[in-house]
């Protein structure tokens, strides 16, 4: 072992505190070991110009570096690897968690780290990654596209007369859509066109078909197929069938495995259903609730006219009523003003008229009455006559009479007076 | 294609009953002759939308 000098670990050791069967000479600072271990690393050339394969792990995205281990996928082995800052826009992929990837670098060793660790400087997607790495340019390139647009979407047809279906025939698929479009609207027409769903010639036979119904009297075209595995549905991600189904003048719904599964297929569709079960649902209306709301509407209407007829004919009653009313009360009010002006007029026509029978029947009864009491009458007009002019004789006489007794008195008086001025004197 | 010839005929229909029922429903009073008309116009456009609902025979036919 070469000996250290100054500015080395051997510092922090004291000679008295070893054993005695250990010298100080027999010391080595492990920086001495990891840089010859770095310097074994720098210029190793076995793995120049050979990519090393494995699974990103530990992904470490938190500095400017980008670190990752590229572990082995069916045992316990890993080996660091660094992306440096200044490199990581190089790379042709962003490497993410669980991907395999094939990376070429430099092997060198960390010494702070003290492990080996790969310099990366390009990284490939392969396997299965790499098959995801090109579905994601692709979708990329068919957003940039505007494949994806809302705006290029098209509302599907509520009332379809024929519903175009691109499945396999035969499949659970198709009598899944079949069935649930005829449970919803049992008169609509459905045109099945054949093609093979997976395998290296569908995506050939999807896109003819698509393109066969969408040339047809099809109102709306469903493109489905059942669940499958991740990998039998790569069919719905290849850019032939994707562009086939975007460039479509006929509204599409795609119904592609389940729920899990997205293909790009369904990011173009006008609409994507989970299921090739829920085709139904989307492409027609239940026409048991149409049927059922004209049933309604007729009873509505038929109740609202009866409504409006009877409350204008209640109205029209009730005016007439009214008019009529009016109409008799003031015919008795006329009439009775009538008939009180006419007797009115009546009793004074005859109470003139017995008056003048009256003062006729009077006339006649007083002058027969005066004639027949004439003489009668002259006799007492004259006895009335001779009375009174007896009583005026009468009255008279006693004027006389009484002029007489005062003038006796006088007299008598004047001769009383006499006498008593005689016998004063005397 | 937005809708089909056939929608927009079903859904004018529809709009058009619903229209004259809000019309008899709401109104104060109407002449009965005019009621009698909107009443027979809403009639024959539902009879009508129930003819237009049955849109085809419900075949399935195959294309290889």
């Amino acid at each position: 072992m070469g000996s250290v000098v100054g500015g080395s670990t051997l510092d922090e050791v004291e000679a008295g505190e070893l054993p005695e069967a250990v010298d100080v000479s027999d010391l080595t600072p492990v920086e001495d070991v990891t840089r010859q271990l770095r310097g074994l690393f720098t210029g190793f050339s076995k793995y120049d110009g050979t990519y090393l394969v494995g699974e990103v792990g530990d992904l470490s995205d938190h500095s400017e570096n980008l670190y990752f281990s590229l572990k082995a996928t069916d045992r316990d082995s890993k080996l660091n690897c660094v992306v440096w800052g200044s490199r990581r826009d190089d790379l042709d992929i962003e490497i993410q968690p669980e991907m395999v990837v094939a990376v070429g670098g430099e092997l060198t060793f960390f010494e702070g780290g003290g492990h080996p660790s790969l310099e990366v400087s390009e990284a490939h997607a392969v396997g299965e990654s790499a098959y995801w790495q090109r579905v994601e340019q692709l979708r990329a390139q068919l957003d940039d596209d505007g494949l994806f647009d809302d705006e290029r979407k098209d509302a599907l047809p509520r009332f379809p007369e024929t519903v175009g279906v691109v499945t396999a025939a035969g499949s659970d698929a198709e009598q899944d859509i079949v069935e649930s479009i005829h449970a919803r609207y049992p008169d609509v027409d459905i045109l099945v066109h054949d093609s093979t769903v997976q395998g290296s010639g569908a995506p050939g036979e999807l896109t003819a078909a698509i393109e066969a119904v969408d040339e047809s009297a099809a109102d709306v075209l469903v493109v489905a197929r059942g669940g499958g595995s991740e990998t039998s549905l790569r069919t719905f991600d290849d850019e032939a069938v994707v562009r086939a189904i975007a460039g479509t003048e006929t509204p599409t719904v795609t119904a592609i495995g389940h729920e899990a599964d997205q293909p790009l297929c369904d990011a173009v569709a006008d609409e994507r259903v989970k299921t090739p079960t829920a085709a139904g649902e989307a492409v027609v209306p239940e026409k048991a609730a149409y049927l059922d709301h004209v049933d309604e509407s007729v009873e509505r209407v038929r109740a609202a006219y009866e409504t409006q007829v009877y409350r204008w004919l209640g109205d029209r009653r009730e005016g007439i009523d009214r008019a009529y009313r009016s109409h008799a009360t003031q015919w008795v009010d006329d009439q009775r003003t009538a008939v009180d002006v006419a007797h009115g007029r009546l009793a004074e026509d005859w109470i003139a008229s017995a008056e003048r029978d009256v003062e006729s029947a009077y006339a006649d009864i007083a002058t027969e009455w005066v004639d027949a009491n004439r003489t009668a009458v002259t006799q007492e007009t004259e006895r009335i006559e001779r009375e009174y002019a007896f009583e005026q004789e009468k009255s008279g006489l006693e004027r006389r009479t009484t002029v007489l007794y005062v003038l006796v008195a006088v007299l008598v008086a004047l001769l009383l007076v006499a006498l008593a001025l005689l016998l004063g004197v005397v | 294609m937005p809708t089909t010839m056939q929608d927009d005929d079903i859904q004018t229909k529809i709009d058009r009953v619903e229209e004259i029922r809000n019309e008899l429903q709401g109104a104060e009073s109407m002449n009965p002759a005019d009621a009698k008309s909107l009443r027979d116009e809403a009639m024959e456009l539902l009879a009508e939308l129930e003819a237009d609902l049955d849109v085809a025979d419900g075949d399935v036919r195959y294309r290889e």
